[in-house]
């Protein structure tokens, strides 16, 4: 019973900090600046990375480092949320560290494809390295898809690993990589679900999970049917097995016979109003909608696991926009258009 | 004591004459603008559209006000009739001419200001590398090694072992997030190892080129530079005050003239505009219609036509509170609700009479009142005129009702031998003794002044021609017959054993206006229109509807006559807690000694002042806003502000 009681503290937090986040008038005053000390600048001025800036010269920042900064302010919020009560002993709030391992690794298998080891060196950020188990330093040596595989031994990626099927040139496929190892992540999350929590709490997460996961397919599926013109067939080979919508719905969305059927469809479906005529992708009109059914879900909810969950996609949501613009700006784009490319 | 008569003007001239006018509206000091054009009024209809032309003098207005504070200069108001410019492009003309004047000064001092803090920024690097104990010129100029100092961020640090490439790096110094050093590679493999601490984001220092030795020397160089640039940043900077100090009169006449100017040619967004000629409406004080007429005498081809307020429905007229001598500072107090409507009923005299009552009533002390009464009259001088003027009004109420109460600075038996030599047994009221006394004509006078609020509601009911307010509202003739009977009722059973609530009484006098508030909006209904309707704006009620929404209104209106009526115990309350506060002030006196009497007195007498007073006062500003404005009182009048071109310093 007191279990219940101190996790309601975490969610106030949670709620305090989402209070604090940027505001659509944040992002606009944002995006009508010259140039990216000036964002740096204004930033430093919000009471959300008002300590991450503190040390930090606007006016000198790169704006790798600036993306990064804000990246591992966000990861260190996280693990001060979860370890706000001593939450961070249960398995399940591992989630960040295995979903930031296997997005590394996804970027590895590409690097490795590519011959472009010592670009994902440069890029991790060094938080990562702090805090996986994994080493990445190590793995970015090896040359081939191969030795990556036997360095991945011991390790709980080693299977998805070897499952790899090889091109000629010893590459691996890599929407199927991506797959793989997505679906080694999502499974082991969805069993610390269920071995951490339970009742109304378990079901609330398995249900963001899956929502998320159903997300995340929608948009793969959408991009090879429009961009690649894959079949149906193909769309399903590449998508994660696991679905809140159920298959039969998800797969009328990939049988679709074009594009155009396919979106008509996701209209139809709950939170369709975010699919607009003049969005710019399919990823902000479900960005939008995946933020509101979040920010919903951080208003109702009494769990801090589902909060936290939620939180977390939020942040991710914020620091993006802060790209764009950042990129906007290093590009002199059309405030309009960056303003149309912002998940809000 | 009522509203100012107001009168509408409409002035008609050609346009080359609207600055004259807009002039002579300002200098009157008692016109206040409307729009001449509004989307519903008949002048729009004619085509008459309000100016909307861009302010040429807000440009150079930022401009000057620019130029002033570069040269430090602060703006105060000046004579501006001295200022020999008028337009838009002269004013322009004038700054850019300041401007050119400036601008070479001010770009040497620019460029000073710029070289000190790139040297201060490299001596904040320099410092950073104290662990080089090495010539700059012996590391920079090997022949074969390439050398970059800079700074890398931490987490990039660990990211060096994955190179193979030959290079080595050497930290001096490390802080929170960076670590200060440098790395060497050969000569030909510069270009790699460069792209290689670039994507690390290495930031390299740049030591300037005279600088030369170790960083001892470094920073001594770089000092002494520093020294010359802040020199040649003073001599500019002196040069800029000169020029500041000869042209600071000129700078604040033409500022004074442009703020006004820019403040005039705002007014013209209420100026409307036809073909060739422009209409500014407006109201002004009946009482300076003469005067007001007379600024336009030697202005020909203006037309002034002076109309009663109400001729045109698009323009509200304003209010203007006249109160007498007495009441004049309480119109603080009444602004502060909402001014009444133009041709509504002023308050202020009631309440300046309620307020001082009550405030002598609940505050009665005749050596504190006498002390307020003297702070008002200071604060009235010195401070504010009517907070001072309600101090004085309340201070002297506090010295009757004290002297009634028998109590000086909280010596309650003081007044004693006086009243007993006037032979009158019942005063002093000492508090304390007359407890029920006091609470019991507490209550009485707020049952008095509910009364009054609604003979008040009555009376503005019948002046607005309302039928529903004056008669079948809870505070119209039904409402009064229904309270008044209720409290009759009540005070007659239970305090002198008269049993007059009987049958005929209660269906006549309470029942009956009961039934009469309830349906106060068919009743009003089938005065006005000869119809019965359930609703006010005719829409569809049912009856059903109609009766529970009425049930719980009369429910309200029945707990609102007990809570404002119970709401004046407060009255006697404070009257109690007055006197209480003072018997421990005096308790306090007794347990100390002789000497720290006085002090206790005048400290504890104080402390009571300033609490106590507070305390009332905002306690009678709430009886008087919710208990007895609620009943009669609408503040939605329009406050007066006559168009004046006001100087300001700041810009928005």
């Amino acid at each position: 019973m007191l279990e219940g009681y101190s996790t309601n503290a975490t969610v106030a937090k949670i709620r305090s900090i989402y209070g604090k986040m940027l505001t659509r008038e944040d992002l606009r005053e944002m995006v009508a600046k010259r140039n990216v000390a000036e964002v740096a600048d204004y930033m430093s001025r919000t009471p959300r990375f008002a300590e991450a800036m503190r040390d930090v010269d606007p006016n000198m920042i790169h704006r790798g480092m600036l993306e990064r900064l804000l990246d591992e302010h966000n990861f260190e919020t996280y693990l001060r949320l979860a370890s706000f009560q001593g939450l961070e002993n249960k398995p399940f709030y591992d989630f960040i560290i295995n979903r930031n391992d296997v997005h590394q690794l996804i970027i590895l298998v590409n690097a490795v494809n590519n011959g472009l080891q010592g670009s994902f060196v440069n890029a991790i950020p060094g938080y990562i390295l702090k805090t996986s188990k994994l080493r990445f330093m190590v793995l970015a040596r090896c040359k081939t898809i191969s030795e990556l595989t036997e360095a991945m031994k011991g390790t709980k990626y080693y299977k998805a690993f070897k499952s790899f099927n090889l091109t000629e040139d010893g590459k691996a496929v890599f929407t199927e990589a991506e797959v793989k190892l997505r679906t080694v992540y999502y499974t082991e999350l969805m069993q610390s679900v269920k071995s951490s929590f339970f009742g109304r709490e378990e079901e609330e997460l398995m249900d963001l999970i899956k929502t998320e996961i159903d997300h995340r397919n929608i948009i793969n599926a959408y991009r090879l049917k429009a961009y690649f013109k894959y079949t149906p067939e193909e769309i399903k080979e590449t998508l994660l097995p696991f679905s809140k919508q159920g298959r039969h719905m998800m797969n009328k969305l990939y049988d679709a016979e074009d594009p155009v059927s396919m979106l008509a469809l996701i209209k139809k479906m709950p939170g369709g109003r975010f699919i607009t005529e003049d969005m710019d992708s399919i990823e902000t009109g479900l960005g939008r909608r995946m933020l509101a059914t979040m920010r919903h879900i951080i208003a109702k909810t009494n769990s801090a696991p589902v909060a936290l969950y939620a939180f977390e996609f939020i942040c991710d949501t914020e620091i993006k926009n802060v790209f764009r613009i950042i990129e906007g700006v290093r590009y002199d784009a059309d405030p309009a258009y960056v303003n149309k490319l912002l998940i809000t | 004591m009522a509203i100012e008569r107001m009168e509408l003007v409409t002035i008609n001239a050609e346009s080359g004459m609207l600055d004259a006018i807009l002039e002579k509206c300002c200098e009157s000091g008692c016109f206040q603008i409307e729009p001449a054009a509004s989307s519903s009024s008949a002048s729009t209809q004619r085509g008459i559209q309000l100016i909307n032309d861009k302010n040429p003098y807000d440009v150079p207005l930022k401009g000057l006000a620019s130029i002033a504070t570069e040269l430090g200069i602060e703006l105060k108001e000046t004579d501006r009739s001295v200022c020999r410019l008028e337009t838009g492009e002269q004013f322009a003309e004038f700054c850019d001419g300041l401007e050119a004047s400036l601008a070479e000064t001010s770009a040497i001092k620019q460029k000073a200001l710029s070289t000190i803090s790139e040297r201060k920024g490299a001596v904040i690097q320099i410092t950073h590398l104290n662990g080089l104990n090495e010539e700059f010129d012996r590391i920079f100029n090997c022949k074969h090694v390439h050398v970059r100092v800079g700074k890398l961020p931490l987490e990039s640090k660990e990211k060096l072992e994955y190179y193979d490439q030959d290079f080595f790096f050497i930290p001096f110094e490390q802080d929170k997030n960076f670590c200060w050093g440098m790395y060497f590679c050969p000569k030909d493999d510069k270009e790699i190892v460069d792209d290689i601490f670039k994507a690390l984001f290495f930031e390299a220092v740049r030591i300037p080129d005279f600088v030369k030795g170790n960083t001892a020397d470094a920073f001594s160089r770089l000092e002494a530079e520093i020294a010359e640039q802040e020199k040649i940043a003073e001599d500019a900077d002196k040069k800029l005050k000169g020029f500041a100090k000869s042209h600071e009169t000129e700078i604040q006449q033409a500022y004074s003239k442009l703020c006004y100017k820019q403040q005039l040619f705002a007014l013209r967004r209420k100026v409307g505009e036809l073909r060739n000629r422009v209409f500014i409406k407006g109201f002004i004080p009946k009482k300076k219609e003469t005067d007001f007429k007379a600024l336009f005498d030697d202005m020909e081809g203006v037309s002034l036509q002076l109309m009663p307020p109400d001729a045109d429905s698009s323009c509200k007229p304003p209010t203007v509170l006249r109160n007498s001598w007495f009441s004049r500072p309480y119109s603080m107090l009444v602004e502060m609700y909402g001014l009444p409507k133009y041709n509504g009923f002023n308050p202020t005299a009631f309440v300046a009479i309620t307020y001082t009552l009550m405030f002598g009533i609940m505050f009665g002390d005749l050596g504190q009142g006498f002390v307020i009464f003297l702070l008002g009259l200071l604060i009235g001088k010195k401070v504010h005129k009517s907070f001072g003027g309600m101090m004085t009004r309340c201070g002297i109420s506090s010295m009757i009702f004290g002297t009634l109460y028998g109590s000086v600075f909280g010596f309650e038996e003081l007044l004693d031998p006086v009243f007993e030599d006037m032979g009158l047994d019942m005063l002093p009221l000492h508090p304390f003794k007359s407890t029920n006394f006091i609470l019991l004509t507490a209550v009485g006078l707020g049952i008095g002044l509910i009364f009054i609020s609604m003979i008040l509601n009555i009376y503005i009911g019948f002046r607005e021609h309302d039928i529903e307010k004056a008669v079948f509202s809870n505070n119209g003739i039904a409402g009064l017959v229904f309270y008044g009977s209720v409290v009759a009722g009540i005070v007659c059973t239970v305090m002198f054993d008269v049993k007059i609530m009987s049958a005929p009484f209660v269906i006549l006098l309470i029942v009956i206006p009961a039934i009469c508030i309830f349906c106060k909006v068919p009743f009003a209904a089938v005065c006005k229109y000869r119809e019965f309707r359930l609703s006010e704006d005719g829409e569809e009620m049912t009856v059903g509807n109609f009766i529970v929404e009425n049930f719980f209104e009369m429910f309200e209106y029945v707990l609102s006559y007990i809570s404002n009526t119970m709401s004046f115990l407060r009255v006697g309350g404070f009257v109690l807690s007055h006197a209480g506060m003072m018997l421990v002030v005096s308790t306090l006196m007794d347990m100390t000694g002789a000497g720290a009497k006085p002090f206790i007195l005048v400290i504890g007498n104080a402390f009571v002042m300033v609490l106590e007073g507070m305390i009332v006062a905002i306690q009678i500003i709430r009886l008087e806003f919710y208990e007895i404005f609620s009943r009669f009182y609408n503040g939605d009048g329009k406050p007066f502000e006559p168009v004046k071109a006001v100087f300001s310093n700041q810009l928005d």
